[in-house]
């Protein structure tokens, strides 16, 4: 069964190979010049002492400016996980059904509960294994930026160790629609699509959420009130009782205060009418070091899914008889 | 051995959603010899092979292979049945050699010397793509790969259907030649009756999901005769399958021995395969 399943999926695994190697020589070039410029230039200890900052806001803008769109960039990793899911994990079964070999492989000797650990067990370890591969790069070359910005912000999330499990959720998607299914390109399709939804969905409902953001009041608005590695998932305003305002009161107090005109003196004005109503900030903020722990909920929520899939796919494939 | 029996089927019915595509078929295939499963299209045949190896489970009844109940899917079954699919799939991006290895990777028994050399005799080269090689061919590569894993039940599921009248000859000859000197059972199904005839010894035949005739075949042409005689159209007569009637005259097929004594009106003549088969196919629920 290993010997069939490197056969039927050989030409997958040498691609994912080829991408990786694609990726990964540009990305050490630019990486290792990157690390060697936040050495060199000192941002570190920018970072680390508070006194220093001051002085060091233009260095981090240009360094910013100079490796943050290059970072930006790395947001196409999260087309990997759909990939495998749509090229490798939805042809899987819904070919096999589709040109009748399922008649073929599942009357050899061999069970179909035993045919399919195999395919899942070795095409499984291979995607996860390049996923692993990338986030490790690519983790690793986000390292200067993770310090200077919160980790959590969605790219740092996306190249994280978190992209094995978001893989493996996608492979298992691609296999359920395939045994649903039984067309290729159909399977295809409804993987991307919900591949996307979910994915959308969690990044930018759940996310926020997994653990119950601290929040913090300010009477004057402080750029530097929070370290820059928090990651701020909401702000606003708040009154003396408690209560926060909605979007379009706080937009009838600037149009108010500034009489539609565009924001004037770094909102000195909105602060001083802010201060004689007794209205104050709020900010809603996951501290840096939650990450690793919104990272296994993460991990953990893509896991579930994908053994569910599995599992749901394992029944399909035992009870299909057409 | 030919007493024995290959596969029993015992009140067995397969139901897909609402439509029952096999209903109350009991049937014991003896084993050892070459059995013909003759049904229109849609009467039930696929379903009726695909039980019986096992591929799928009844939805009511039992099967039993070989002497055991069967469990579906159970790898000591699959690897004492040699199954060759409708339209014999094969992965097309596989080379023949490819496919040899995938059947003697996962299969206990596979003959690799004999399915080369059988492969070597038709002429099929063992580096060629599955996908390159026509049809008759892709057959015959489907054949040998079943008969390597010496199997003791062969199922064929119309083999010959998607071949030229030159392929279905060549594939005939190589199944009968391959399981001539072994005790294999070979269960077959077909619409091309005049090449049943000529390898098969037994038959069944399904109409509408049902078994409306099963014996070994000498044995059905012996029990069926047609009386010709004056133009009846009411005939009512022990035994009768179906009329057909004529200007001036009527012929009915009729299960009776030839022995049975007929009115005096009738002339009796035996009966071939053919219009035994097309008489059952036509006949009336």
């Amino acid at each position: 069964m290993l010997w069939v399943t490197w056969r039927q999926h050989r030409a997958a695994l040498l691609t994912g190979l080829f991408l990786l190697a694609a990726v990964t020589v540009p990305t050490l070039v630019s990486g290792f010049a990157m690390h060697e410029e936040y050495r060199a230039a000192g941002i570190a200890a920018c970072l680390t002492d508070p006194e220093a900052r001051a002085g060091c806001a233009q260095l981090l803008d240009q360094f910013t400016a100079h490796y943050g769109q290059w970072g930006n960039r790395m947001i196409w990793v999260t087309f990997l996980p759909a990939l495998i899911g749509a090229f490798v994990g939805a042809p899987l079964l819904a070919r096999e059904f589709e040109n009748g070999t399922w008649r073929f492989a599942f009357t050899q000797g061999v069970s179909r509960t035993r045919w399919l650990l195999t395919q899942l067990t070795v095409v499984g370890a291979a995607a996860a294994v390049l996923a692993l591969a990338c986030s490790v790069l690519f983790t690793w070359w986000r390292g200067p930026l993770d310090a200077m910005s919160s980790p959590m912000r969605t790219a740092a999330f996306t190249v994280s160790p978190g992209l094995v499990a978001l893989t493996l959720f996608a492979l298992a998607l691609g296999l359920f629609a395939g045994v649903l299914l039984r067309r290729t390109v159909i399977a295809m399709g409804l993987t991307l699509a919900v591949y996307l939804t979910v994915r959308i969905t969690l990044e930018e409902t759940l996310r926020p959420h997994y653990l119950s953001p601290l929040v913090r009041t300010d009477a004057q608005k402080a750029a530097d009130a929070l370290p820059p590695t928090a990651w701020v998932v909401d702000e606003g305003l708040i009154t003396t009782a408690g209560n926060r305002l909605s979007d379009g009161d706080e937009r009838k107090i600037l149009q108010q205060v500034y009489d539609g005109d565009t924001v004037r003196e770094g909102g000195a004005a909105l602060e001083r009418y802010l201060a004689e109503h007794g209205l104050r900030h709020y900010t809603e903020y996951h501290p840096a070091d939650r990450y690793p722990i919104m990272l296994i909920i993460e991990i953990g929520l893509y896991l579930g899914l994908a053994f569910a899939l599995f599992a749901a796919a394992a029944y399909l494939v035992r009870r299909r008889t057409s | 051995m030919s007493s024995d029996v290959a596969v029993q089927i015992d009140r067995v019915g397969k139901r897909y959603g609402r439509h029952w595509a096999l209903r109350d078929c009991t049937l014991s295939l003896p084993a050892g010899r070459i059995i013909a499963l003759v049904g229109a299209n849609g009467a039930g045949k696929t379903t009726l092979l695909h039980l019986a190896i096992g591929l799928m489970p009844p939805t009511e009844g039992s099967v039993s292979l070989l002497g055991t109940p069967l469990k579906p899917g159970r790898p000591q079954t699959l690897s004492q049945v040699g199954f060759v699919a409708q339209d014999h799939p094969l992965y097309r991006g596989f080379t023949v050699a490819e496919m040899l290895r995938y059947c003697r990777k996962t299969n206990t028994r596979f003959d690799q010397a004999g399915a080369e050399g059988r492969l070597r005799d038709l002429g099929i080269p063992l580096n060629r793509r599955t996908g390159r090689l026509s049809g008759g061919q892709q057959a015959q590569v489907a054949l040998t790969l079943a008969l390597a894993k010496q199997p003791r039940l062969l199922v064929l599921d119309e083999p010959v259907a998607s071949l030229d009248p030159l392929a279905r000859r060549e594939f005939m000859k190589t199944l009968i030649a391959a399981v001539a000197e072994t005790d294999v059972t070979v269960l077959l199904s077909s619409h091309v009756v005049t090449e049943l005839e000529r390898i098969c010894d037994h038959m069944v035949l399904l109409r509408g999901g049902r078994v409306r005739l099963a014996g070994d075949i000498d044995d059905l042409l012996a029990g069926h005769r047609v009386l010709t005689g004056p133009r009846v159209d009411d005939a009512a007569l022990d035994g009768l399958v179906t009329a057909t009637h004529g200007e001036r005259n009527s012929h009915l097929l009729v299960r009776q021995p030839a022995t049975a004594p007929t009115h005096p009106r009738w002339e009796a003549h035996p009966v071939n395969l053919e219009e035994l088969v097309l008489a059952y196919l036509e006949g009336q629920d």
